[in-house]
């Protein structure tokens, strides 16, 4: 029972909703609408789920003394204080938790962020090391469409912004239009395989 | 970086550091600085009566000013928080006075927004005379109601469902009235005009400190005349003896009940002029007496020398219809809803002036400047509306209605040329049809300024946009544009369209466009309707020329909006009136009203039928015969109304259901298919007065109210439906293939052979496994597919005993990922592995997720990585910080943008639906290699579309392209 129930939801909700695609009648879009609002009121359960988990591998880390268990007390501070903040002094403007927000968390997103642009310049220069014939076509077309975007490339040759955007509308488009065909067909074999129920995995276990 | 007491203490000075930022410094300010200075209310001009402006001087940006708090009450002991008004703690008010207005209905009570209880302001005195809003106690807000205008906003099952019959005892009569609690009504207030309002002003500054108000100034919302009309247009149409009149709506509409036109003698100017003057007076003289009773009242002494020729009802609360026509008969325009009898000489036309007025229920009325006749034209004159027609949108789900007219057009909306030589050209265009005319071909042809066409191009693929060649250095050109269409168009239906040259640019312009010699431009179609239960039309929607169709909003919710005036403490009920509107009678001019009670109707009809006998008796005793005539009038009016209730259809239909709910049922049934039942006309216009108004839309089967239609079925989305039973057939078929033991050939995956070896490389070197679900929920079916790529890693992990590590970024997925774990340890045989906190939640923040990934990468030196699922910007940083750390990374992903980082950086890379693939191509099972190969079948389908589609395409046959939805 533990597996059917939920297979038996799945697969019943699964072509209800399928079905719901193609009718557009209001019964259809007023039980949808019930549903979603529903789906809404399963979040905060699951919040409590992820914080207990916090919990449980950061105690878990101090009780066991693990390398660097003192870390993990920050983590629970900030959780803790955070939250108290929030529910203490609400979370609009000017309250301690929009500034530690706005001084603290964005910050510090904006730091890892920034990472991306050396981490980029680290991977193109492992892609465009012309190390094959494929890499190389790979690096020419690399250079055609940087120098395509910046007014240096119309200098050198009219035909570098022109190859470029060609590059760019007809090679680079047909791949990507491709590899969006079979994202959309796995999604639905996939999506038919949990309906029909030969994809079990999600309820735990391979079958 | 090791943690040792040195650490530790850096970390603790850290940490006092930020505390110390915190923004404390605020308790040491100047409260008395922090008053708002110049507060004032004053009454907003040309509205109904709702509206105050309370404005003050803003605070210094110094001050560090984060929200203006307006609070309102109707003495100065008590005021309720009405609205805050943000300001930018950067930048501070730019202007010297910031403004609030409170008008129109806005928030008064919620059960959602309203607190349980009276609440003080935070940080004001202990006799702070301000609250915060206004609470869902009865017993405060109760005693509010009568201080303003109240419009409650009620669901339709709620007032015909929850409403509870209350009898209030007034002025020796029971009336009977519906209770509904708080959470069945939303209620709005509007400000009664003549009452005295309060209001205060608190600043709020960064830290959040709420400082003092300033002193409470009170105001009073006075009813004004309207604001003046702007513009008015009057044109003769001199073969039909007609006038027509087209207006400039006013900004405020809130009680204006008549539209109405005027015509006098420009030799009496100078009298309508004193008449305006004195109006002005009026109105002064009003208020001030208002403000002082010991003021004498105005005595009018002029009178208006304009006499009405045309009036209308307004479609308040909607936009009004703004042209109107009166018709000269034997040298009279006579309208008799309106007793209008007005003599009228076209002949004189020329001496006359022509002014609009607006008038209010409350008696103002302002006019607008007088004009000359704009224009004397003849009817052939005017523009020729085209047959338009009115049909249920189809695949919706019931809320539009396609209102649709007039064959395609087509205008040029751009060019540019794409070489220097100028001799290529790309004209871009747009057209625009209707469900009537499907367009096939959009011939193009070009002529130069000599009148020798250049080329003639066949559009039959509509992508917007033609390339042509043109003449060296073009500087002029004339494309004539026609249609091939499903209904044949007749062939004068050319349009045209000149490109002339555009200053400060090297390209062609295009200039007005011409069908015949109407610049489609120069009109406009105004869509108007009217559903069973409106009076008058109301605008659906201003459409310009080249527009062919509408598709109008009708909408299923139909809410009551009730005033709200009275309550009942015991209770702890609003209460409304019981009565609703079903629809219109436009015979006798009235309303089909019903009631929610029945005891109610029948003690109406008695009502009407006393009143009748009142009257009847009283007719003895009177003399005057327009006395006599008024009592005729009024007993006939009561008549009438007591025979609407008894004899119209649906009142009796009601009346003989004998359960209540059943009635209230039927009633309620009734009113929205009034409601949502709508007749529809259109007006062509120039906007000054040169219009057509069609008449109001009828089909074949003599129908003129339509209503829309709920659909069973999306039509449009055929193709899909037919596609997804191809690919769910082809499913059925190999999977029946697999089990009966064919050899179901599956193209070797890299990434996927190497699984094992990773795995394994991570148990000889005995550190853990990184596994990375993607970043989004469980709604996306990538995240399904990397969780049953999970429990297949996860089963291989716990056979080598190896530790997998799973950081979960959505706590939804957490559970889920968990519990697939746990299973595959089970699975595996070796339950007594499985550590629940191998899978855990890190935070919901993308970089935040990316720092926690990384440092564990660094700290357990992960030896193999899986990232799959999807990803966004923070796919490369995980991978990098992977690659540096020496682990060998297997990335899936369907995520486009992502997938070129993953190549770089990572060993092993599924692409796109190698993700969805990977379960079944490591599962090995029938069933899954069958959905597999399904898979394979459909992309070999979709690939011969694609070329038959483009080698059809390329002979000009369309058909298979536009079998297909464009989304």
């Amino acid at each position: 029972m533990k597996r059917q129930i939920p297979l038996i939801i799945v697969m019943s909700l699964g072509f209800l909703f399928f079905a719901h695609t193609f009718i557009p009648h209001k019964f259809s879009q007023d039980f949808y609408d019930w549903y979603v609002s529903w789906t809404k009121a399963m979040s905060p359960f699951a919040v409590i789920l992820g914080i207990m988990s916090l919990f449980m591998v950061h105690t878990t880390k101090i009780q066991r003394k693990v390398p660097n268990w003192q870390y993990s007390f920050v983590t629970l501070g900030a959780l803790v204080f955070t939250a108290f903040a929030g529910f203490a002094w609400g979370t609009n403007e000017g309250t301690p938790f929009m500034w530690l927000f706005k001084n603290v968390q964005m910050p510090m997103s904006a730091t890892m962020f920034s990472l991306l642009a050396f981490y980029i310049a680290s991977a193109a220069y492992k892609a465009f090391r012309a190390r094959s014939a494929q890499a190389t076509v790979l690096l020419i077309a690399a250079i055609i469409v940087m120098l395509g975007q910046v007014p240096l490339g119309q200098i050198i040759s009219k035909w570098i912004p022109i190859t470029s955007t060609w590059i760019l509308n007809v090679p680079n488009l047909a791949a990507k239009r491709g590899i969006m065909t079979g994202v959309g067909l796995g999604m639905v074999a996939t999506s038919l395989k949990i309906i029909l129920g030969i994809e079990r995995t999600y309820l735990g276990g391979g079958d | 970086m090791r943690l040792n007491n040195r650490n530790t203490g850096k970390i603790l000075f850290f940490l006092i550091f930020i505390i110390s930022m915190l923004p404390i410094n605020s308790f040491a300010l100047n409260d008395q600085d922090f008053i708002v200075e110049d507060l004032k209310v004053t009454d907003i001009p040309e509205d109904d009566g709702s509206g105050l402006m309370i404005s003050w001087k803003p605070l210094l940006k110094e001050q560090r000013i984060i929200e203006y708090r307006v609070y309102r009450g109707t003495t100065p002991d008590s005021m309720f928080f009405v609205q805050k008004i943000d300001v930018n703690v950067k930048t501070g008010v730019s202007g010297d006075v910031m403004y609030y207005y409170d008008k129109d209905f806005n928030y008064f009570l919620t059960v959602d927004e309203a607190p349980g209880k009276l609440k003080k302001e935070k940080g004001q005195p202990k006799d702070t005379k301000l609250y915060r809003n206004i609470p869902r106690d009865l017993k405060i807000n109760g005693p509010q109601l009568k201080n303003y205008d109240i419009l409650g906003v009620i669901e339709e099952k709620d007032f015909y469902y929850h409403s509870q019959k209350i009898e209030v005892q007034e002025d020796d009569k029971t009336n009977v009235y519906a209770g509904l609690k708080l959470r069945h009504v939303d209620m709005y207030k509007k400000l009664k005009a003549d009452k005295e309002y309060f209001y205060n002003v608190i600043a709020v500054n960064e830290a959040r400190k709420y400082f003092l108000p300033a002193e409470t100034v009170s105001g009073f919302p006075r009813d004004n005349a309207p604001e003046k009309t702007k513009e008015l247009f009057a044109v003769l149409i001199n073969d039909l003896n007609k006038l027509q009149f087209e207006w400039s709506l006013p900004l405020f509409i809130d009680g204006i009940q008549y539209h109405t036109v005027y015509y006098f003698n420009k030799s009496e100017i100078e009298d309508f002029n004193k008449y305006i003057e004195e109006l002005d007076v009026i109105e002064k003289n009003n208020f001030a007496r208002k403000a002082d009773s010991t003021i004498v009242k105005y005595e009018a002494s002029c009178k208006n020398p304009a006499k009405m020729i045309f009036r209308r009802n307004t479609a308040y609360p909607y936009t009004s219809i703004n042209t109107g026509s009166a018709t000269i008969q034997e040298g009279k325009i006579v309208i008799e809803k309106f007793g209008i009898d007005t003599e009228f000489n076209s002949e004189n036309i020329s001496e006359y002036l022509f002014v609009f007025s607006l008038s209010k229920y409350s008696g103002y009325e302002t006019f607008s400047d007088p004009i000359e006749l704009t224009d004397n034209i003849l009817s052939s004159e005017l523009p020729d509306i085209p047959p338009f027609k009115v049909v249920d949108r189809k695949n919706d789900k019931g809320d539009y209605n396609n209102v649709l007219w007039g064959k395609p057009v087509v205008n040029i909306t751009g060019t540019s040329f794409l070489n220097e030589m100028r001799t290529k050209m790309m004209i871009s265009y747009e057209y625009n049809t209707n469900i009537d005319y499907k367009v096939h071909n959009i011939f193009f042809e070009i002529y130069d300024s000599s009148g020798n066409m250049i080329t003639r191009f066949n559009e039959y693929y509509q992508d917007n946009k033609i390339i042509v060649k043109v003449p060296e250095n073009t500087d002029f050109l004339t494309v004539k544009i026609s249609f091939k269409c499903n209904k044949e168009l007749g062939d004068d239906y050319i349009f045209t369209q000149n490109l002339i040259p555009q200053e400060n640019s090297n390209t062609l312009k295009p200039d007005i466009l011409m069908l015949e010699n109407e610049d489609i431009d120069a009109f406009s179609y105004k869509v108007y309707k009217r559903n069973l239960t409106d009076s008058e039309f109301r605008l659906a929607k201003k459409m310009a020329g080249a527009q062919r169709e509408q598709d109008d909003f009708v909408n299923f919710d139909n809410k009551h909006f009730k005033l709200v005036g009275k309550f009942d403490l015991e209770k702890g009920s609003y209460l409304i009136s019981s009565s609703f509107l079903v629809k219109q009678n436009y015979e006798n001019e009235s309303g089909v009203s019903s009631n929610l009670f029945v005891s109610e109707v029948e003690k109406t009809i008695k009502n009407y039928q006393d009143e009748i006998s009142k009257y009847t008796s009283q007719k003895d005793t009177l003399t005057t015969e327009e006395e006599i005539k008024q009592a005729d009038e009024t007993i006939e009016h009561y008549q009438n109304e007591i025979n609407n209730i008894q004899n119209n259809p649906i009142l009796k239909t009601a009346d003989a259901i004998k359960s209540h709910k059943s009635r209230v049922k039927y009633l309620a049934a009734e009113r929205t298919k009034a409601k949502r039942n709508f007749e529809y006309k259109i007006i062509k216009s120039d906007g000054k007065a040169c219009f057509t108004e069609s008449i109001v839309y009828v089909d074949a089967e003599g129908n003129d109210h339509f209503i829309p239609i709920s659909n069973w079925f999306k039509g449009n989305m055929l193709p899909a439906l037919f596609a997804t039973l191809i690919f769910g057939g082809l499913v059925f078929v190999m999977v029946g293939k697999a089990k009966k033991g064919h050899d179901l050939f599956i193209r070797p995956i890299a990434g996927l052979e190497e699984i094992d070896n990773a795995i394994g490389r991570a148990t000889e070197m005995g550190r853990p496994i990184l596994f990375v679900p993607g970043l989004s929920g469980i709604s996306d079916v990538a995240t399904l597919a990397a969780l049953a790529i999970l429990g297949r890693v996860a089963k291989k992990a716990a056979e080598y005993d190896t530790r997998i590590l799973v950081p979960v970024k959505d706590y939804i997925v957490l559970p889920i990922a968990q519990e697939i774990v746990k299973e595959a340890h089970y699975e595996a045989g070796r339950p007594d592995t499985y550590d629940k906190n191998s899978v855990f939640f890190i935070t919901t923040a993308q970089f935040a997720f990316v720092a926690g990934v990384n440092g564990i990468m660094i700290r357990e030196k992960t030896a193999t990585n899986f990232y799959m699922g999807m990803f966004f910007a923070e796919a490369l940083i995980m991978a990098e910080t992977g690659s540096s750390t020496g682990a060998i990374q297997i990335a899936g992903t369907d995520a486009i943008t992502q997938i070129p980082f993953f190549i770089t950086t990572c060993d092993y890379t599924l692409i796109g639906e190698e993700l969805y693939a990977a379960s079944a191509y490591l599962a090995r099972e029938p069933l899954m290699l069958g959905t597999l190969k399904a898979q394979d079948y459909t992309k070999f389908l979709i690939l011969v579309f694609i070329i038959v589609g483009t080698v059809l395409s390329s002979a000009h046959l369309t058909f298979l392209i536009n079998s297909f939805p464009e989304k």
